[in-house]
């Protein structure tokens, strides 16, 4: 696309835009949050967090959040009023909408300076305990969501973990809020059915409070509430160490009901999440923000404490886990193995089984191919056996050549030497000729019947190495006598190299002579010219193949199918096992044999062998 | 058994050389003059038949075998008496041997006694067989030098015709019949009525076609 027409394009668009009116902007919704000491502290941490993630959770508008601390702690009350002026200025000429004072302090301030300092704006407070507001008027406009301090519910659990304690020791420090605490743990632990002898240690600097509890008597608990501020005037700040040191200290159980104060030496208590305190809040300033009346809005306690039980609190002060209730959580268990690491475990477990799984079908499946490989061997040895003795037949007429032959020279000699003696005609030149050759035809004889023995007795399967044309040349010297007789002529065609074969060398010589006979039985009938077996060998990519061929009739399509079928016959007097042993041989050997129609006709019997090492 | 009653020529045909020169040994040793042979072609080319003679013939020899020897040889009509030896002497073949003429069936390995035994039965034959082939030859050549009137003669005598009968049918005169009838008798050399048709029987048996009577 040419250049020109794209900028000609983008003009256009731009014009389309600009002369659509502006979309009207809503203004973005102004949250003033106060809070009271130090941000850092873990309580003011985690609510804030939640608090202003719910406040921007999906908001339709954008939200201003801005953050004032006013700090009690360590600042006289007087300034709050010069503080607030500066507020003024500050936010002179800015919308806000809703005031999020955290804890009673903050409260108050903003009841005080609203009007003054963010006028129309709404309040939404949180962080104030429950209890804190008894006798407070509720100003308009105004609502919020107030946290429970179950000091009851933790003295619960201290009297079920500990069911010798008598008394409870009340830590806490000199600040007005660390009183407000004081005094609610002392009216809900004076509400118990069974009401503890209540000690105070408050007020107390540091040193002397560890001093004290260390001497706290066996059958007593301790209840930390805060200390923000000790009896030595000193504010540790967040994450001091107080509470930790004290229950290092204490002999006897040590209860919070500060969520954030969980893990850091307790034994356990009940208590409210700052977290999901800090979200309701969020939540409540949002649909202050959408528009609710916060008038109509009840204030409520959120969120329920819970109970929780620190493992290591229960070891460090041997308490049985069996005492904690069953609504109580125990945390900081140091994972058993399952818990620590189910997963891997599932692996590895999933791994050995299938690891198992695998190795045992592979075993069975080795014991299988074993027990078949050993039937198959056995039923080979019976079938060659079978074809061995259904051979003897055909070799007859050979056998008894191939014996007799000798024999009957050996006698003849033997009765020649004994006329000539007679005669007075045998000199030791003639005798010593005859007895040569007496000699030699009896090694003769032996020599046929040990081939004989060779090749007729069963014997065990002892696959070696072997040469594939000396095995095909031992064979053709079997039967040459037999094609002789029938008057067909053996063509051998020997391949050179032909790679050597494992395997048994009389069960392949019988695979020839097979193929041979079936051969020269196929030839029975044809013209003399033509009546000729040949047999090939030769390398091929996947071994060794001995090919034998004739001029034959062939066979028809079906029979060709079932050719290998044990008894399976074309021969009149056949018994059908020929080519069967031959393939059960070639089975044993991994080897097989295919048959494939002859050019112009007859049959091509092709055995082919892997080579050894494959 | 020193010296042979009857020595003779042995053809010994068989593939086997230490068989055929153990054959030899014996044969000679036994004073027969034997001759050896690798193959039934290598017989049949020498063409010896020298008699008296016999052959050993080993029935199951690649090629042209024993059978088809004696096939031959029985066709060539002067073939000498057959033994055959075999490793390997199945039923059917022994007898087809026999029905083509063998004279004996001996199965390696033959004891020597046996051998000379079936040897001795064979030159015998042949000697019979040589005798009775010279006698044949001789009948024929007596029969060939009648004249045909003669032969016609010798027809109605063998018949056991009367004179009167041969002339009736001959059409001729009794004195002619008796003159043809005792020329008949100095010719074929019969000293009988009853010699006549003994050799007549003897040529029929030969093969030779007599003349017959004209039919009455």
């Amino acid at each position: 696309m040419p250049a020109r027409i794209m900028a000609a394009l983008v003009l256009a668009a731009a014009a389309v835009v600009h002369a659509a009116d502006p979309p009207a902007k809503p203004d973005p919704w102004r949250v003033v949050v106060i809070r009271s000491w130090d941000a850092m502290y873990p309580v003011n941490v985690m609510r804030e967090q939640a608090l202003r993630t719910a406040l921007a959770e999906q908001a339709p508008r954008n939200v201003e959040v801005f953050t004032e601390e006013i700090d009690p702690l360590r600042f006289p009350s007087a300034i709050e009023a010069d503080l607030a002026a500066v507020l003024k200025r500050k936010y002179a000429g800015m919308k806000i909408d809703v005031v999020v004072p955290s804890g009673l302090e903050p409260l108050e301030f903003a009841q005080r300076f609203r009007e003054d300092v963010w006028p129309g704006a709404a309040i939404v407070f949180n962080g104030v305990i429950d209890g804190a507001l008894e006798g407070w008027k509720r100003p308009a406009r105004t609502t919020g969501v107030v946290m429970s301090l179950d000091i009851a519910g933790s003295l619960n659990l201290g009297a079920e973990l500990a069911p010798n304690a008598k008394r409870v020791y009340l830590i806490s420090g000199t600040s007005s809020f660390d009183h407000s605490f004081l005094e609610i743990a002392v009216r809900q632990a004076a509400q118990l059915k069974k009401p503890f002898e209540i000690h105070f240690l408050v007020g107390l600097p540091r040193q002397a409070l560890l001093e004290r509890v260390r001497e706290i008597p066996a059958d007593s608990l301790v209840m930390y509430l805060t200390v923000l501020r000790d009896g030595a005037g000193l504010v540790s700040g967040p994450n001091a160490s107080t509470a930790m040191m004290v229950a290092e200290a204490s002999p006897v159980p040590l209860l919070t009901a500060i969520h954030t104060q969980f893990g850091r030496g307790a034994v356990g208590g009940s208590s409210s999440r700052f977290d999901l305190h800090g979200r309701i809040a969020g939540q409540l300033v949002r649909s202050v923000l959408e528009g609710a009346d916060p008038d109509h809005i009840p204030i409520r306690v959120a969120p329920a404490p819970i109970c929780e039980v620190d493992w290591r609190g229960l070891q460090r002060w041997n308490i049985p886990e069996t005492r904690v209730p069953t609504r109580c959580a125990v945390t900081n268990r140091p994972l058993n193995m399952w818990q620590a690491y189910f997963w891997p475990i599932v692996a590895m477990i999933a791994i050995i089984f299938a690891q198992a799984a695998l190795i045992s079908s592979l075993v069975v499946q080795r014991q299988r191919r074993r027990r078949a490989e050993t039937q198959l061997q056995a039923r080979s040895a019976e079938m060659a056996q079978v074809a061995r003795m259904s051979m003897v037949g055909a070799l007859t007429a050979s056998i008894a050549h191939e014996i007799n032959q000798p024999i009957g020279a050996i006698l003849s000699n033997a009765e020649a030497a004994q006329m000539m003696l007679d005669q007075g005609t045998l000199d030791s030149d003639k005798l010593r000729e005859i007895l040569a050759d007496i000699r030699a035809e009896d090694l003769r004889a032996s020599e046929v019947i040990r081939g004989l023995r060779n090749l007729l007795s069963r014997r065990e399967w002892r696959p070696v190495a072997l040469d594939v044309n000396d095995q095909v040349a031992e064979a053709l010297r079997h039967v040459a006598f037999d094609a002789a007789r029938r008057n067909v002529r053996l063509s051998p065609i020997f391949g050179n190299p032909v790679p050597p074969v494992m395997g048994d060398a009389v069960q392949l010589q019988q695979v020839v002579i097979n193929l041979v006979m079936n051969a020269m039985d196929a030839v029975a009938e044809v013209p003399e010219a033509v009546r000729e077996v040949r047999i090939e060998t030769r390398a091929r990519s996947e071994g060794a193949e001995i090919a034998v061929s004739d001029l034959g009739p062939g066979l028809a399509q079906e029979d060709a199918e079932r050719l290998f079928h044990t008894a399976f016959t074309t021969k009149r007097d056949g018994m059908g096992f020929g080519l069967s042993i031959v393939h059960t041989i070639l089975d044993i050997h991994r080897g097989r044999v295919v048959y494939e129609p002859n050019v112009p006709r007859g049959a091509i019997f092709r055995v082919i062998l892997p080579p050894v090492g494959s | 058994m020193m010296r042979p009653s009857l020595p003779g020529t042995i053809h010994v045909v068989d593939d086997d050389h230490a068989f055929r020169k153990a054959i030899g040994r014996v044969l000679t040793a036994a004073g027969h003059v034997p001759r050896l042979y690798a193959s039934a072609n290598e017989f049949l080319e020498a063409n010896d038949s020298e008699g008296p003679a016999c052959v050993l013939l080993d029935l199951r020899m690649p090629g042209f075998t024993g059978l088809d020897l004696q096939r031959t040889l029985s066709t060539r009509g002067d073939a000498h008496p057959v033994i055959f030896l075999s490793a390997h002497g199945d039923i059917p073949t022994t007898v087809r041997a026999m029905q083509a003429g063998a004279l004996d069936f001996l199965t390696k390995p033959v004891p020597t006694v046996t051998l000379l035994e079936a040897i001795h039965r064979a030159l015998v034959a042949d000697v019979d067989r040589q005798e009775h082939a010279v006698r044949m030859t001789e009948i024929k050549r007596r029969y060939a030098s009648l004249t045909a009137r003669e032969r016609q003669v010798m027809a109605g005598v063998v018949a056991g015709l009367l004179n009167k009968q041969i002339c009736f049918t001959l059409q001729a005169a009794e004195r002619t019949v008796k003159t043809h009838r005792s020329r008949v008798m100095e010719k074929m050399q019969a000293r009988s009525v009853a010699e006549l048709v003994r050799l007549a029987e003897e040529l029929a048996a030969a093969g030779v076609t007599l003349a017959q009577m004209p039919a009455a």
